[in-house]
C-alpha cells in the first residue's frame, strides 16, 4: 500500500497530540495529582505510538511505547513527580524532533540514548559548553538581539571568551554570529531547549570538549505543525454539506441545459438565480473550512511560560480563555510567532517577580480580538517620548504634541528598543515593530494600554479571514500603481513597430484580434509623451471588451492586504484602496474604469 | 489655560487647539494616489495607516508653491485628517479666558475667529467648516 498519502494526515495529527501533551505536562505540572491530565497524556503517547507503528516508524513507536510505559506507573499512582515531568518534556521535544526529519523524508534518528537516561538528578555536575550562535538573515538590529540573547545566557552560567565582546556589541555594527563559553549546570539539550524560545536564531552549535558529533543544526523553526503542513482537518458535517452542494448544483446545471434547449428565458434566468446561490454558499463553506480555533497557536504558549520561569526565577501564570474562537488558518500562521512574542515580552520584562499573564480571545461581528494582559510594571509614556526623541525617532514638535497613549504606541518604532533596554523599565520593544507590521500586514491593528506599575496590555485586532490579494505592480511617470492580477488577462512587451494606427485610435494585434492601445499617462492626465521604445501594455477588459492600457514598466508582483481609504476619501474615484508594501511605500489600486467613466 | 498650536501656511498665521491634534509629522514621503483631485496631494504611511494628506493652503486660496513637507495630524472620531502646511511653531499656553474672546471674522470663510498673541493675530480654524469642504471635495471628485 501506497503511505505516502497517509504521510500528511500523520504528521498533523501527531503534531496535535504533541500540542496536546506539552500544554497537559505544564497543567499536570502545576496539579501533580490531576488524574484526568495524566490519563490524557497517556491517551496521546498511546495513539502517537499506535499511529508510527502502523506508518512503519519505529523509532517513534518505541519512543511513544516507552513515554507510555513511563507514565503508566503514575497513572497508578494518582500523581506525578517533577522529575517525570521534566523527562517527558524531554521525550515529546524529541518525538518532535523524529517528526521533522520523518516530514523532511529523512531517516529517523535512533532515540534508544534517551530510552535508558534517568530522569535527570538535581544539582548536575558543571559542564562547559562552547557554543556558536548565528542569527537568521532577516533579524532586525542584529547587534541588540545578540545583546539580549547575551543577557539570557549570562542567567545560564558563566561566560567566557565571547566574541564579538559585549563592548563591540553595544558600539553597533551588523554582528550576526557570536562565539562563546558558557560554564554551568545545564546540559546542552537544556540549553538548547531554552534557545528554542528565540525565534530569532537560526543556529546553535555545540563544539563540546568530548564531544564526537559535528556541529548540529538547531531545528530551524520548528513550527512545522498541522498550520504549516498543510493539511485540514474537516468535520463530516461540513462535507456532508460539501455534496449535498455539489448535488444541488449539478440539478441545476441540468436545468440551465434544459432551459437553453428550449430557449426558455425566465427558466434559463431562474437558473443563474439559482446557480449564483449555490456558488455564494460554496464559497462561505470552504472558508469555514479554512477556519482554525486559537489554540492552534496558544496551545503551545503554556510551556514556553513555564520555561522562562525556570530560567529566570519567576512565578507566572498564564491564563488563555477563548481559544476555542475561530479564525482563517493563513492568519493564525502569520500570528503564531507575534504572539510568542508578546507574551514573552510579557514575562520577560513585563513581570517582575510573580504575576498572571492573561490572554483573552474576543470575537465580534467582524473580528477576532486578541489580548495580552500582564499585571506588571506596566511602562511609562513620559519616559517612552523621551527615549524616542534621544534616538532621533521624533521631532521636538512631535514629542510635545503627542498624547499619553500614542507615546505608549513608540515602542512598535523600529529602532526603538536597544541595549540599555534590558536594565530599563522603560522597555519591551523587543520586535515590538516586527509584532505591529506583522499584524499590520494581516489587516489588523495593534494597540497598547499600559501605565507605571499598573501592567501591560496589547490588543491585536484582527480580521476573520483574509483580504490578501494578489497585485501587479507597475510605474507610470514615475508613480507607481497597482491592479490585481485577477483583473489582468496578460502582459506584455510590445515594440515599436506592432502599434498600428485605426483612425486616431492607436491598435495592436493580439492572437488575431485588434485592440486598442489606452495610454495611462493619457488617463491620469500626465503630459509627457513616453518615449519611442517597446511599450509596458496590459492587457485587461473595460467597460466588457479587451483593451491594451500602456504603462511604463512592469515592477513585479506581490500579495497585499489591502485597505479602504477612510471617509470621505473612499468616495474618490480612481483607486478601489491602498497598501502598504514591505519597504513601507503605499501603492494605491488603480481603478482605470471609475477615471474614464468619470472623464467621459 | 489652553494648548495652541500655530503652524503657518501662504504667509499666514493660523493656529489649531492642542486637543483636535494627534501628531505631527515632519517628513513622511506622500504617495500618489490616482485621481485625486486638486487639494489633495497624496497619502501617506502613518504607522501602518493609509492616510490622505489635503493640501490645507491650496484650500484656503493661497498659491500653491513649494513648500516644507510638514504635516497636522487631527484626531477625530469620525477619521484622521492630515494636513500639509508650511511650518509647525511652538506651542502656545494661553489662558482660556483670552482664548474665549477670540474676535469674530466674517469674511474668512473656514476660520473661527482671531486671537491675538503677543503683537500677532492667530487665525483659529474651524475644522466644521474644514470637514465640510473636504466631504465637498470628494463628492464632488466622486460624482
Amino acid at each position: 500500500m501506497d503511505m505516502s498519502k497517509y504521510k500528511s494526515m500523520f504528521l498533523s495529527e501527531t503534531e496535535e497530540h504533541l500540542r496536546n501533551m506539552s500544554a497537559l505536562l505544564v497543567a499536570v505540572e502545576n496539579d501533580p495529582a490531576d488524574r484526568d491530565g495524566i490519563d490524557a497524556l497517556f491517551r496521546d503517547a498511546h495513539s502517537i505510538k499506535g499511529m508510527a507503528a502502523s506508518m512503519g516508524y519505529t523509532q517513534m513507536a518505541d519512543l511513544a511505547h516507552h513515554l507510555e510505559d513511563f507514565l503508566a506507573d503514575f497513572r497508578k499512582a494518582g500523581t506525578i513527580d517533577p522529575a517525570a515531568i521534566d523527562h517527558l518534556l524531554q521525550g515529546t521535544d524529541l518525538i518532535e524532533e523524529v517528526l521533522a526529519e520523518i516530514a523532511a523524508d529523512r531517516p529517523e534518528p535512533d532515540v534508544s540514548a534517551f530510552m535508558f537516561a534517568a530522569p535527570q538528578a538535581e544539582d548536575a555536575p558543571q559542564n562547559e559548553h562552547r557554543l556558536r550562535l548565528t542569527l537568521r538573515e532577516n533579524v532586525v538590529a542584529p547587534g541588540a538581539r545578540l545583546l539580549l540573547l547575551m543577557g539570557v545566557f549570562s542567567e545560564m552560567g558563566q561566560i567566557a571568551a565571547q566574541r564579538p565582546s559585549m563592548e563591540e556589541l553595544k558600539a553597533g555594527g551588523a554582528h550576526r554570529k557570536i562565539q562563546f563559553v558558557l560554564t554551568g549546570s545545564l546540559s546542552r539539550a537544556t540549553i538548547e531547549e531554552k534557545v528554542q524560545c528565540y525565534p530569532e536564531v537560526a543556529e546553535l552549535s555545540f563544539s563540546d570538549p568530548g564531544d564526537e558529533r559535528a556541529p548540529e543544526r538547531r531545528k530551524q523553526d520548528r513550527r512545522q505543525n498541522s498550520l504549516a503542513s498543510g493539511t485540514v482537518r474537516v468535520d463530516t458535517v461540513l462535507l456532508d454539506r460539501f455534496i449535498n452542494l455539489t448535488g444541488e448544483l449539478l440539478t441545476t446545471r441540468y436545468a440551465l441545459k434544459t432551459a437553453l434547449k428550449e430557449q426558455d428565458l425566465r427558466e434559463l434566468g431562474e437558473g443563474l438565480g439559482q446557480l449564483e446561490k449555490l456558488v455564494g454558499n460554496l464559497h462561505s463553506q470552504v472558508l469555514k473550512m479554512r477556519m482554525m480555533p486559537v489554540s492552534t497557536v496558544t496551545g503551545r504558549l503554556p510551556r514556553v511560560v513555564r520555561d522562562l520561569c525556570r530560567s529566570n526565577g519567576k512565578e507566572i501564570e498564564l491564563k488563555i480563555s477563548g481559544a476555542g474562537i475561530e479564525l482563517d488558518r493563513s492568519i493564525l500562521e502569520e500570528m503564531s510567532d507575534p504572539l510568542m512574542h508578546l507574551v514573552r515580552n510579557a514575562v520577560d520584562h513585563g513581570i517582575e517577580r510573580s504575576g498572571t499573564v492573561c490572554i483573552d480571545v474576543l470575537r465580534t461581528r467582524s473580528h477576532v480580538q486578541l489580548r495580552i494582559e500582564d499585571d506588571g510594571r506596566g511602562m511609562d509614556p513620559q519616559l517612552l517620548r523621551r527615549r524616542a526623541r534621544e534616538k532621533g525617532l521624533i521631532g521636538e514638535r512631535q514629542a510635545e504634541v503627542m498624547r499619553d497613549a500614542d507615546a505608549l504606541q513608540l515602542i512598535c518604532l523600529p529602532g526603538f528598543s536597544t541595549v540599555d533596554r534590558v536594565s530599563e523599565t522603560s522597555g519591551r520593544g523587543v520586535g515590538m515593530d516586527v509584532v505591529r507590521s506583522a499584524v499590520e500586514n494581516l489587516g489588523g491593528s495593534l494597540l497598547i494600554d499600559a501605565a507605571p506599575q499598573a501592567g501591560t496590555r496589547i490588543t491585536v485586532t484582527l480580521p476573520l479571514s483574509v483580504a490578501i490579494i494578489k497585485i501587479l505592480l507597475f510605474e507610470c511617470a514615475g508613480k507607481l500603481l497597482a491592479m490585481p492580477l485577477s483583473r489582468v488577462i496578460q502582459t506584455q512587451l510590445l515594440s515599436a513597430d506592432k502599434v498600428l494606427r485605426r483612425g486616431k485610435q492607436r491598435v495592436f494585434e493580439l492572437k488575431g484580434e485588434t485592440l486598442p492601445l489606452l495610454s495611462l499617462r493619457k488617463i491620469l492626465g500626465f503630459s509627457s509623451p513616453q518615449g519611442p521604445t517597446s511599450l509596458a501594455v496590459i492587457v485587461m477588459e473595460l467597460f466588457g471588451r479587451r483593451v491594451g492600457l500602456v504603462v511604463d514598466h512592469f515592477c513585479g508582483h506581490q500579495d497585499v492586504f489591502v485597505k479602504k481609504l477612510p471617509p470621505p476619501f473612499d468616495r474618490l474615484r480612481g483607486t478601489g484602496g491602498g497598501a502598504v508594501l514591505g519597504d513601507g511605500r503605499v501603492v494605491f489600486i488603480l481603478d482605470v474604469q471609475s477615471l474614464l467613466e468619470q472623464q467621459r | 489655560m489652553i494648548q495652541i498650536l500655530p503652524f503657518t501656511m501662504g504667509g499666514g498665521l493660523y493656529g489649531l487647539s492642542l486637543t483636535d491634534i494627534q501628531e505631527v509629522v515632519d517628513d513622511a514621503p506622500i504617495h500618489y494616489l490616482p485621481g485625486a483631485p486638486v487639494g489633495i496631494l497624496g497619502a501617506i504611511n502613518l504607522h501602518g495607516r493609509i492616510l490622505p494628506v489635503v493640501d490645507l493652503p491650496a484650500q484656503f486660496g493661497h498659491d500653491v508653491g513649494p513648500r516644507a513637507e510638514r504635516m497636522i495630524v487631527l484626531s477625530n472620531a469620525k477619521s484622521a485628517l492630515v494636513l500639509a502646511v508650511d511650518t509647525v511653531r511652538s506651542v502656545l499656553n494661553v489662558e482660556a479666558a483670552l482664548a474665549e474672546v477670540c474676535r469674530p471674522v466674517a469674511d474668512q470663510e473656514g476660520v473661527a475667529g482671531l486671537l491675538d498673541w503677543k503683537g500677532e493675530t492667530i487665525r483659529m480654524l474651524s475644522l466644521e467648516v474644514l470637514w465640510e469642504d473636504i466631504r465637498h471635495l470628494c463628492e464632488m471628485s466622486g460624482g
